[in-house]
């Protein structure tokens, strides 16, 4: 069937572009698309919470919340993974500087309190009745502590 | 030759009858997996294409009602698909086991003609191969082509003349 107001040439590509028109679907296609369309149809009379969809939603939801969660655990917190030798030159620093201010403290004890620091404490608690300075007893004896401030 | 119009059986898709789509399939589909497979180049790819038109249409459900040509709406979700499907890539020819075979029709042309019209076919500009796809393929008037396309009827029709006359150049090369 040509368009009447083709002309003749065109009018005969048309003619054979009909006559090689492209393949017909192979044999198994009808059932294959029926069979899909059986698939759907169970799943679309499926109650809501029975559909597969909605637990794919929920399962990616739930990823995407764990994830989130832990994203925002470990935020904030860079000596849950210690990995930055940064860290360590820094730690010595600050240990340094507090011994200035507190000879009285052990190196280790020193070093304890500038981790606590970095790791974002308001500040170590200290006792208001230290005990006399030069004796070290301060941060050990604290059941002989009354009260407690920070500095 | 126009394949049956497939309006009636919209009340059965809604519903969801087991029955209308095989009667929709078997109206429709093997048009519509000749639209596919001129415009993605390759049976396969085609016939995947046409599967997911089909499983769109269960999906669709109620919204079916809303859709005015049962017909121009099936051939624009193939095209959809198909182009989903050879996104990023130019569309191959088919290969020579896909094309029909010469000596099954009265009128058929030889196999080298077919071959050399294949070619031709899969050069033109997706715009021109679309309507040539849509009315040859598809069965499909040029108004619902241009239904399909989103353009004019003029459009259609000049874009599908262009074709033409690429092809007839070809063949004469």
């Amino acid at each position: 069937m040509s368009r009447p107001d083709l002309p003749a040439d065109l009018a005969d590509v048309e003619r054979r572009l009909r006559a090689g028109r492209g393949p017909a679907p192979s044999s198994a296609h009808r059932a294959r698309v029926l069979a899909a369309v059986g698939d759907a149809l169970a799943a679309r009379r499926l109650p809501w919470f029975r559909r597969p969809v909605v637990w794919q939603t929920a399962a990616a939801a739930a990823v995407v919340v764990l994830w989130a969660n832990v994203a925002v655990s470990t935020l904030g917190r860079p000596f849950a993974f210690p990995s930055d030798a940064g860290n360590g030159q820094a730690l010595r620093a600050g240990a340094v500087a507090i011994r200035t201010v507190a000879p009285q403290l052990s190196e280790e004890e020193a070093r304890r309190q500038a981790l606590l620091l970095r790791a974002g404490a308001a500040g170590a608690a200290l006792p208001r009745s230290a005990a006399a300075p030069g004796e070290g007893s301060g941060f050990t004896h604290w059941k002989e502590v009354h009260s407690w401030g920070s500095p | 030759m126009r394949e049956g119009s497939p309006d009636d059986l919209l009340d059965g898709l809604v519903a969801g009858e087991h029955g209308a789509f095989a009667t929709l399939y078997d109206r429709c589909g093997p048009a519509m997996v000749r639209v596919a497979a001129t415009l993605a180049g390759s049976r396969e790819e085609a016939e995947d294409a046409v599967q997911d038109v089909f499983v769109g249409l269960v999906r669709a459900g109620d919204r079916l009602r809303t859709v005015r040509n049962l017909r121009a709406y099936l051939f624009a979700s193939v095209r959809r698909a198909a182009i989903r499907r050879c996104r990023g890539r130019r569309p191959a020819t088919l290969a020579a086991k896909d094309l029909p075979d010469p000596a099954s029709g009265g009128n058929s042309t030889d196999g080298e003609t077919a071959v050399r019209l294949e070619r031709a076919l899969a050069r033109l500009p997706t715009a021109q191969r679309e309507v040539v796809a849509l009315h040859v393929d598809g069965g499909l008037t040029l108004a619902e082509c241009a239904e399909v396309l989103g353009v004019s009827a003029n459009t259609a029709a000049s874009r599908y003349r262009y074709a033409l006359e690429k092809l007839r150049d070809a063949l004469k090369e």
